[in-house]
């Protein structure tokens, strides 16, 4: 039955309604610019009708409740995007940083020493007996090692900033993980007591949103509102309920490779800027660990060809004493088996000894058998040598000759002087290690230009064809198994991270691409319009406006029936 | 579409951001006048280049090879222009003093020039270039020559010209020179330098031989022996020296024996260690070319030039012409070998010149293929900035639009 304060209900009830959606409104309009805010809308029902004989009559509108618009698939998808994107980026600015170490193509690079270090070796060869042109040797070889220790180093840096950014974005995993457990717990009591905890639920997408930048998770909302969170591809469990798990990152005890551990046990990650490192850190085919294997096969290259050449070789004058600079681990033990960074072959070589007016005195060959001559029985052969002296202490040989008399070697087809590493240009075994030895470093005159003769020991300062067999190393097809020269190798490298750099930011351009367009589909419904809250302001608006004009009509109506009334 | 108004501030700032960027990258360009900034701007470019930069350092250093060989073969054949004339000019003194009508005087002016000319030719041997002796094969620090000097006294001393026989008079023994009847004194001298013994040889014209000559001399003290070419060696005792002065007879003059002038040069001998290496210089990739010229190529290849100026000196002053003439047929093979040696540098030149065309050509070529690969087309890359600068302005002024009008802009 209608009524006069019936009316007035539905009036009021009109009155709540449209001030409580202009709070929504205004509350989206506060929160326009934030990220990570839906949009909430009021929902509103007609109230139950009363229903007569003549039909129902509606009884108001009533607030059924306040709903956040969110698509949960379009999380899901940028989610996705969002790891994937992670991951591409970790990876291209690793490969960023790897291209801009080796900073070529320059003029002042690696491949630039390595040029100016050749020509250097030519001037020699153009003037064997001149001390400025063995300066400038020295000189370019220095630089050359330099450039080959400073990559190596800067790599080996990069490593381990890498390794530290690992550990970093670990920590920012757990931390996200804790506040998304914590939300759960605050988001359950909230559901189970019928409420829509609205901001908890934009708080904890936001961070659901963060963790899938930073690595690759599974997620499932349970009916009591809360998110349970996996690792995807790994497996293991990172938040369930109100659990976090922990992950933490450490270095493989039984290889050179950094994990991911849940609670102690190594689990693999599928995605986000956490694989992305992990990939720049681990993986040996391109990244760090590709590109400080291509420098140290370089290096290892250039100082075996070079010490080959400099130990058959000889300098302004002979040698009076030397050490070897790598040292065997069983000085009784086969050569071949002694732990020598590079392996000497069976072969043989020459040594003469030559008095103080440079007249050969005495000479003698030693020959080593793969699998047999140990650096003992070295040291035995050498001492056989009137005139020189072979100890070995600390598995290094020590040959020295008598007071005025001087040594050298020639011919060496078993490459064991350069092994282990006696009258060396370079000295080292790979990247880091490489340096000009330091008996040229103290006398340029001992770098060997010369070649002795084979048979008779004679050699003379003018003589250029070592200087000039190190010079056309240039052009020695001796890297990859003689298909490619010192220059070829290196620029091949640098093509390889090119590319690899270059492919890296096209997928991370499309990826970028993709990642937006997936937001866009999410703003599409949860993103704020001004104009849209201004339209709804006004329609509010009006509607409030209209329920206090019906509530004065009703005032009026009631003012009529009881004052006119009585009157 | 529901179009939100973050979705609005987002489009415009991922556009301006990426109008600047693609601008940031073209200014790098145009500042740098390179394409090429980083290896991943095109890999296989950057390889590449990387390639032709290698090629271009060799060339490079090749052609300073052949300009380093090029000194040194072109001192060389200074040193040789300066042997022909001399050789040319001796050759004329020997025509001079194999001319009967000169006498023992006039060749003995012309034995002091061919000294003269001999010490030049020893010098012209030590020619260095930088610290190097040009001449020392690989030996470049050793003098490739040294000369053994004559002392003050002769300690042995052999006759130049032959007698006709040991027991002919040497007035009748068809030698170069006159012998008259008279003598000469002889004094013997010990290693300290004192007069142990002297005295006087007189020789009697047609009575006394090469024999009697070596009987007396014997007595004196002196080591005196008749080869078998009927020439007289006379040897000091162990250690010591002898001087034969006053000769009024004219038989020393004769016999050759008044060959010895202190200090002279007696002799020239190789340095030991071998003076025929050769210095190889790589003037085009595994081309090598020899930069020097050796000493045996000039000096002392199938001629010992200074053992035919020596000889040459020697009989002028014992007067010898027919051993005169004899060295005019090693002074044309020695002109010869010179020439010879001349020859070769200037083939090396040639080669060298050839060799410098193709590393000219080919730097050329493959700095231009660098070029391609590395530098920017300015003319494309300015148009692509003023077209990308448009891009940006247009963005902005989009941008501007599109955010600015609000429905709140028309309500009221």
């Amino acid at each position: 039955m209608s009524s006069l304060f019936g009316i007035l209900g539905v009036a009021k009830s009109a009155l709540f309604a449209s001030q409580l959606a202009l709070q929504t409104t205004s509350n989206n309009v506060a929160n326009a610019g934030r990220r990570g805010y839906s949009r909430q809308r009021v929902d509103l029902k007609e109230s139950p009708p009363e229903t007569l004989p003549v039909g129902q009559l509606g009884t108001g509108v009533r607030v059924d409740g306040i709903r956040r618009l969110r698509d949960q698939f379009a999380d899901t998808q940028f989610r996705q995007a969002s790891q994937t994107l992670g991951q591409g980026e970790a990876e291209l600015s690793g490969l960023r940083q790897i291209q801009g170490i080796f900073g070529e193509p320059s003029d002042s690079g690696l491949q630039a020493s390595l040029a100016e270090f050749f020509a250097a070796m030519q001037e020699l060869a153009n003037d064997p007996a001149d001390p400025t042109a063995r300066t400038d040797v020295k000189e370019r070889g220095m630089i050359l090692a330099g450039d080959f220790h400073r990559i190596q180093s800067d790599l080996t840096l990069t490593k381990r900033n890498v390794e530290s950014e690992i550990v970093a974005r670990v920590g920012e995993v757990n931390t996200l993980l804790q506040q998304i457990a914590t939300l759960n717990g605050q988001i359950q009591a909230i559901v189970v007591a019928g409420g829509s905890p609205n901001e908890l639920l934009d708080q904890r997408d936001e961070l659901a949103d963060g963790l899938s930048r930073l690595v690759a998770v599974t997620s499932r909302q349970r009916s009591d509102g809360t998110l349970s969170i996996g690792l995807l591809g790994g497996g293991g469990t990172l938040v369930d309920t109100t659990t976090a798990a922990q992950l933490s990152a450490r270095l493989s005890a039984t290889s050179d490779d950094y994990q991911i551990l849940i609670g102690g046990t190594a689990t693999s990650v599928s995605g986000g800027e956490l694989k992305g490192l992990l990939n720049v850190r681990n993986d040996p085919t391109s990244y760090l660990k590709y590109a400080q294997d291509q420098m140290d096969t370089l290096a290892r290259g250039v100082i075996l060809e070079f010490n080959r050449l400099q130990a058959s070789g000889i300098g302004l004058q002979g040698l009076t004493s030397l050490t070897s600079e790598n040292a065997v681990s069983d000085p009784a033990a086969a050569l071949t088996a002694a732990g020598l960074s590079f392996t000497p072959k069976t072969g043989s070589f020459k040594v003469f000894v030559y008095d103080g007016t440079g007249a050969v005195t005495a000479s003698g060959t030693a020959t080593i058998t793969a699998g047999t001559t140990s650096l003992n029985d070295m040291a035995t052969a050498l001492n056989g040598v009137a005139g020189l002296t072979a100890t070995v202490s600390g598995g290094r040989l020590t040959l020295s000759s008598g007071a005025g008399s001087t040594f050298a070697f020639a011919a060496d087809t078993s490459d064991s002087l350069a092994a282990l590493g006696l009258h060396s240009f370079f000295s080292g075994t790979n990247a880091q290690s490489m340096a000009v030895s330091a008996a040229i470093q103290a006398d340029v005159r001992t770098i060997a230009a010369a070649t002795p003769d084979a048979s008779t020991g004679a050699f003379s300062p003018g003589d250029n064809s070592t200087a000039l067999a190190m010079a056309q190393l240039r052009e020695g097809l001796i890297m990859q198994g003689g298909a490619a020269t010192f220059d070829d190798f290196f620029a091949s490298t640098i093509g390889v991270i090119g590319s690899r750099t270059q492919a890296a930011t096209r997928v991370n351009e499309s990826q970028q691409l993709v990642t937006t367009t997936v937001d866009n589909r999410r703003q599409e419904v949860s993103g704020v319009s001004l104009d849209e809250e201004m339209a709804d302001l006004i329609q509010f608006q009006h509607t409030f406006e209209a329920s206090a004009r019906v509530i004065q009509v009703v005032d009026d109506l009631l003012d009529t029936v009881v004052n006119g009334l009585l009157r | 579409m529901r179009v939100t108004n973050s979705m609005l501030t987002d489009l415009v700032q991922r556009n301006i951001n990426q109008s600047l960027s693609v601008l940031q990258k073209l200014q790098m360009r145009l500042a740098s006048g390179k394409a090429l900034l980083e290896a991943s701007d095109d890999p296989v470019g950057a390889s590449l280049a990387m390639g032709l930069r290698a090629a271009i350092a060799a060339r490079e250093q090749f052609q300073r090879n052949g300009d380093s060989a090029r000194d040194r073969l072109s001192a060389a054949e200074k040193a040789l222009d300066n042997i022909q004339p001399l050789l040319v000019d001796v050759r004329g003194l020997a025509v001079k003093g194999a001319d009967d009508t000169g006498g023992a005087e006039q060749r003995s002016i012309l034995a002091d020039q061919v000294n003269q000319f001999l010490e030049a030719l020893l010098d012209l041997s030590m020619s260095r270039f930088g610290d190097d002796y040009l001449f020392g094969g690989t030996e470049v620090r050793t003098a490739p020559y040294t000369a053994t000097r004559n002392g003050s006294r002769p300690t042995t001393l052999a006759g130049f010209n032959a007698a006709a026989g040991p027991a002919v008079a040497l007035d009748a023994a068809g030698l170069p020179g006159a012998v008259t009847t008279g003598g000469f004194s002889v004094s013997i001298y010990n290693a300290a330098g004192a007069v142990t013994s002297s005295g006087t040889v007189t020789v009697t014209a047609g009575a006394t031989t090469l024999n009697d000559l070596a009987t007396a001399l014997s007595a004196l003290g002196l080591g005196a022996v008749v080869g078998g070419d009927n020439r007289l060696t006379i040897t000091a005792p162990a250690g010591g020296s002898f001087t034969l002065t006053n000769d009024t007879s004219g038989a020393l003059a004769a016999l050759g024996l008044n060959t010895f002038t202190p200090g002279e040069i007696s002799a020239v001998a190789a340095n030991p260690k071998g003076i025929s290496g050769q210095q190889l210089h790589e003037i085009l990739s595994g081309v090598t070319i020899a930069a020097n010229v050796t000493g045996p190529e000039v000096f002392a290849g199938s001629v010992d030039l200074f053992q035919t100026l020596i000889t040459l000196r020697d009989a002028l002053r014992a007067n010898n012409t027919p051993a005169i003439s004899a060295t005019l047929t090693s002074l044309d093979a020695g002109t010869g070998q010179v020439s010879a040696a001349n020859g070769s540098i200037g083939g090396r030149i040639q080669r060298l010149d050839a060799a410098q065309d193709i590393l000219t050509a080919d730097l050329m070529r493959v700095k231009e293929l660098l070029s391609r690969i590395e530098d920017a087309d300015i003319a494309e890359t300015t148009l692509d900035f003023q077209r990308q600068q448009q891009v940006f302005e247009a963005s902005l002024q989009a941008g501007a639009r599109l955010i600015q009008p609000s429905l709140l802009d028309f309500l009221r």
